[in-house]
C-alpha cells in the first residue's frame, strides 16, 4: 500500500509541475497587460512602460515563471497588480465561500447519485429504473446556470425560502451562510448527480452480473444485502474514479454559478481578475483549482486501492 | 426422503415469450445419496439446479413440486427460501475464479453464512471459517483465510467455495460443474473431497456435469438430460455400462477411448444439440437420433420402467428394455 501511495504521489508531483507551466504560459498569451488596464486607454506608452517595469512585467518569461513558481512553493503567492495587496489572504477570503460551496455540491451530487443509482440498479428494467434514468437524462441536459436561475425564481423569488444571491459572511453565523450557499450548491450538484447516477447504475448492473453475486445469494443473503455488501463495494472503484474526474467539472461550473448568485468566491475573483488582466491572481487561482483536482484524484486513487486489494499488489 | 422432485418444469422469459427449458423432470434423493445430472450445454441441467435454490433468472416460472424435507419449495416465500439457502441447501459453482468476491478476504466470505444463519459474532465465525478451510484440506488455513481470492489457485478457491458451502452443515449440496474449470489432477482431488465430506455428515449431493466419467465415478444414481427432458435414469453403473436410450448410447460412443486405434476419428453425435423446448410434443432428440420415426416428433414421451429402478423415455424402447 505504501509503495502504491508513493508511486501515485510521484505522478501527482509531475502532473502539478506540468500543470503550473501550462497555467502560467496560457495566461501569458493573453493580449494586454495589467499596466495598460490599470492606467486606462488615455495613458501614454511611456507611463505604461514605467508601470510595467515597476510591476516586473518586462522581465523575461522564464524568470517570471521561476519567481511565481518558487514563491508559490514557499507560500508566497505574490501581490495583486490591481489591488496591490498580497494574493494569499485575498484567495483565502474567497475560499471561505468556494470551498464550502464545492463540498456541499459534491455531497449533494454523491448522495443523489448513490441513492438513485443503487435504486435504479436494484430495479433494473422495471419502472423505477426507467424513471430514475429519465430524470438523470433531464439533469444531464440542463446547464447549471439555467438551473440556478430557475432555482432563484422558485425558491428565492416565489417562495422566499432562500436568498437570491450575495453572501453575508461567516461572521453573520452559520445559518444565513448555509442558506446563501444551498441554492448554488443544488444547481451545481444536481447536474453532477445526473452523470454520477448513470455511472453508479451501470457499474452496479455490470457487477450484479458477476458470478460472486450468485454465490452471495446462494448463501442466503437477500437481494438488498447482496447489493449493498457485495455489489456496491465492487462497483465503487469506477464510481469513485468518475466522481474524482467530475469534481473538476464541478469547480468549473462553480465559476459560472458564483457569478449568477453574486457570491464572493474564487470563481468571481477569477472572472474579475481576467477583466483586470491581473495575471498573477488568475494564475494562482487556476493553479489552486488544478492542485485541488489533482489532490482529489490522488485521494480517489488511494481510496480505490484501499477498497480493491488487487490494485495494491499489482506489479508494475 | 430428503428431496423429491415431481414433474419439474421451468419456463424462462425470452423476447419471443416464455420458453420451456426444463420439462417434467422427476427424481428423488435420500440423505447421504449422490445423484449425477448429465447433459450437454443447454440441456437444462443448470436450470434444474437453480430451480432447487430458487435462484433462476428474474421472470422464470417453475411448476411441478420440489419437496425438500416434506416441504414444497415451489411458491415458497422468498424470506423462507432465504433461510434454507446456504443453511440446509448449499451450492457450489463452476468457476471458482469468479465465484468468490474479489475484494473480500476468503475467511470473511466463508464466515458469512455462519454470521447469517447461526448469528455468530465476527471472531467466532472467523475461527470457524479457519476450521472449515482446514477441513477442506487447504494448506495453511490461517493464511488462506486472510488471503484475497486472487492470491489462491483455482483448486484452492474451489476448496474455499466448498468450505463456504459446508459452513452450516447443509443436508443437500448442489455442485454445478464443480471441477470443469480445474486441471484434471485437481479435479479428482476435489471430487474425492466432496465424496468424503458427504459421507462424514450424510449430506446428499447433486452433481451437475457434462462429464460422464466424473458422474460414473462419483454418483450412485444418474439422470441423463437432453433438451430439458430426462432421457434415462437409474443406478449410474447400470445406466453407463448398459445404456438403453439411443441418446445415452450416442453420448457414451462420443467419449474418446484410450485404447482406440491411432488415427481413429472421434465419434460425434450428428447435428447440434436441440435447444430446450424444441419438439414440444415429441422427443427432443428426434431428428438427431438414428432411430427416429415420424411418430417420435409428435408422440408424448412414454416412460418405460425397467428392472433395478431404471427408467427410459423412448418410443423405440419396449417394456423389456430392448429396442422395438
Amino acid at each position: 500500500m505504501l509503495g502504491y501511495a508513493l508511486q501515485r504521489f510521484l505522478v501527482l508531483a509531475a502532473t502539478l509541475a506540468v500543470a503550473s507551466f501550462v497555467v502560467f504560459g496560457v495566461i501569458e498569451i493573453l493580449p494586454g497587460n495589467a499596466a495598460e488596464t490599470i492606467l486606462g486607454a488615455s495613458a501614454t506608452p511611456e507611463t505604461v512602460a514605467a508601470l510595467a517595469h515597476k510591476l516586473g512585467l518586462d522581465q523575461p518569461f522564464a524568470l517570471r515563471y521561476w519567481h511565481w513558481a518558487s514563491g508559490a512553493l514557499s507560500g508566497d503567492l505574490g501581490l495583486s497588480y490591481a489591488y496591490g495587496s498580497p494574493i494569499g489572504p485575498l484567495i483565502a477570503e474567497r475560499l471561505a465561500v468556494s470551498a464550502p460551496l464545492a463540498a456541499m455540491a459534491m455531497a449533494i451530487a454523491a448522495t443523489l447519485a448513490l441513492l438513485g443509482g443503487v435504486y435504479a440498479a436494484g430495479q433494473r428494467g422495471k419502472t423505477g429504473d426507467v424513471a430514475v434514468m429519465a430524470a438523470s437524462q433531464v439533469g444531464l441536459a440542463i446547464p447549471n446556470f439555467w438551473l440556478a436561475l430557475v432555482l432563484v425564481l422558485i425558491f428565492a423569488v416565489h417562495w422566499r425560502l432562500a436568498p437570491a444571491g450575495g453572501f453575508p459572511g461567516w461572521s453573520a453565523g452559520i445559518g444565513p451562510c448555509l442558506a446563501a450557499l444551498i441554492l448554488p450548491a443544488i444547481a451545481l450538484g444536481v447536474v453532477q448527480a445526473a452523470v454520477l447516477a448513470r455511472v453508479t447504475r451501470s457499474a452496479l448492473v455490470e457487477t450484479l452480473n458477476e458470478d460472486f453475486i450468485r454465490t452471495a445469494r446462494a448463501k442466503g443473503l437477500s437481494r438488498g444485502a447482496t447489493l449493498w455488501r457485495h455489489a456496491l463495494p465492487n462497483a465503487m472503484t469506477p464510481i469513485l474514479t468518475i466522481m474524482g474526474l467530475r469534481f473538476a467539472d464541478l469547480l468549473a461550473g462553480a465559476i459560472v454559478v458564483e457569478n449568477v448568485f453574486v457570491l464572493p468566491g474564487l470563481g468571481r475573483l477569477i472572472v474579475q481578475s481576467i477583466g483586470n488582466r491581473d495575471a498573477l491572481v488568475v494564475e494562482d487561482c487556476v493553479m489552486l483549482i488544478a492542485v485541488t483536482v489533482i489532490a482529489i484524484n490522488f485521494l480517489v486513487d488511494l481510496a480505490c486501492a484501499a477498497i480493491d486489494p488487487r490494485l495494491r499488489t499489482r506489479e508494475t | 426422503m430428503l428431496l423429491e422432485v415431481i414433474d419439474l418444469a421451468v419456463d424462462l422469459p425470452t423476447p419471443q415469450g416464455l420458453r420451456r427449458v426444463v420439462h417434467d423432470v422427476s427424481f428423488s434423493l435420500d440423505a447421504g445419496e449422490s445423484l449425477g445430472i448429465v447433459g450437454e450445454s443447454g440441456s437444462g441441467k443448470t436450470m434444474t439446479a437453480l430451480a432447487l435454490m430458487a435462484l433462476l433468472p428474474d421472470g422464470a416460472i417453475v411448476s411441478g413440486a420440489l419437496r425438500f424435507l416434506g416441504r414444497d419449495l415451489v411458491g415458497l416465500p422468498e424470506a423462507e427460501m432465504r433461510k434454507l439457502r446456504g443453511d440446509q441447501i448449499a451450492m457450489i459453482f463452476q468457476e471458482p475464479m469468479t465465484a468468490l468476491n474479489p475484494i473480500q478476504r476468503v475467511g470473511r466470505q466463508v464466515a458469512e453464512p455462519l454470521r447469517l444463519h447461526r448469528g455468530m459474532d465476527k471472531a467466532a465465525a472467523w475461527a470457524e471459517a479457519v476450521r472449515l478451510l482446514e477441513r477442506v484440506r487447504l494448506r495453511e488455513p490461517e493464511r488462506a483465510a486472510k488471503a484475497y481470492p486472487f492470491a489462491l489457485s483455482g483448486g484452492e478457491r474451489q476448496r474455499a467455495m466448498i468450505a463456504m458451502a459446508l459452513a452450516c452443515a447443509p443436508k443437500l449440496l448442489i455442485a454445478d460443474e464443480p471441477t470443469t474449470a480445474l486441471d484434471v489432477t485437481v479435479q479428482a482431488r476435489i471430487l474425492d473431497l466432496i465424496a468424503a465430506l458427504s459421507a462424514q455428515s450424510a449430506m446428499a449431493t447433486l452433481l451437475v456435469s457434462h462429464d460422464l466419467a466424473v458422474v460414473a465415478r462419483n454418483c450412485r444414481n444418474v439422470l441423463i438430460l437432453y433438451g430439458g427432458t430426462v432421457m434415462e435414469s437409474g443406478p449410474a453403473e447400470a445406466v453407463l455400462s448398459d445404456a438403453r436410450h439411443p441418446y445415452t448410447k450416442a453420448l457414451l460412443d462420443a467419449r474418446p477411448r484410450a485404447n482406440a486405434p491411432r488415427g481413429e476419428r472421434l465419434r460425434a453425435i450428428a447435428g447440434s444439440a436441440a435447444p430446450a423446448g424444441a419438439n414440444p410434443q415429441g422427443c427432443p432428440f428426434a431428428g438427431r437420433c438414428p432411430l427416429t420415426l415420424d411418430a417420435c416428433r409428435v408422440t408424448p414421451l412414454p416412460t418405460v420402467a425397467l428392472e433395478g429402478g431404471r427408467r427410459v423415455r423412448c418410443l423405440r424402447v419396449g417394456a423389456d428394455g430392448r429396442l422395438t
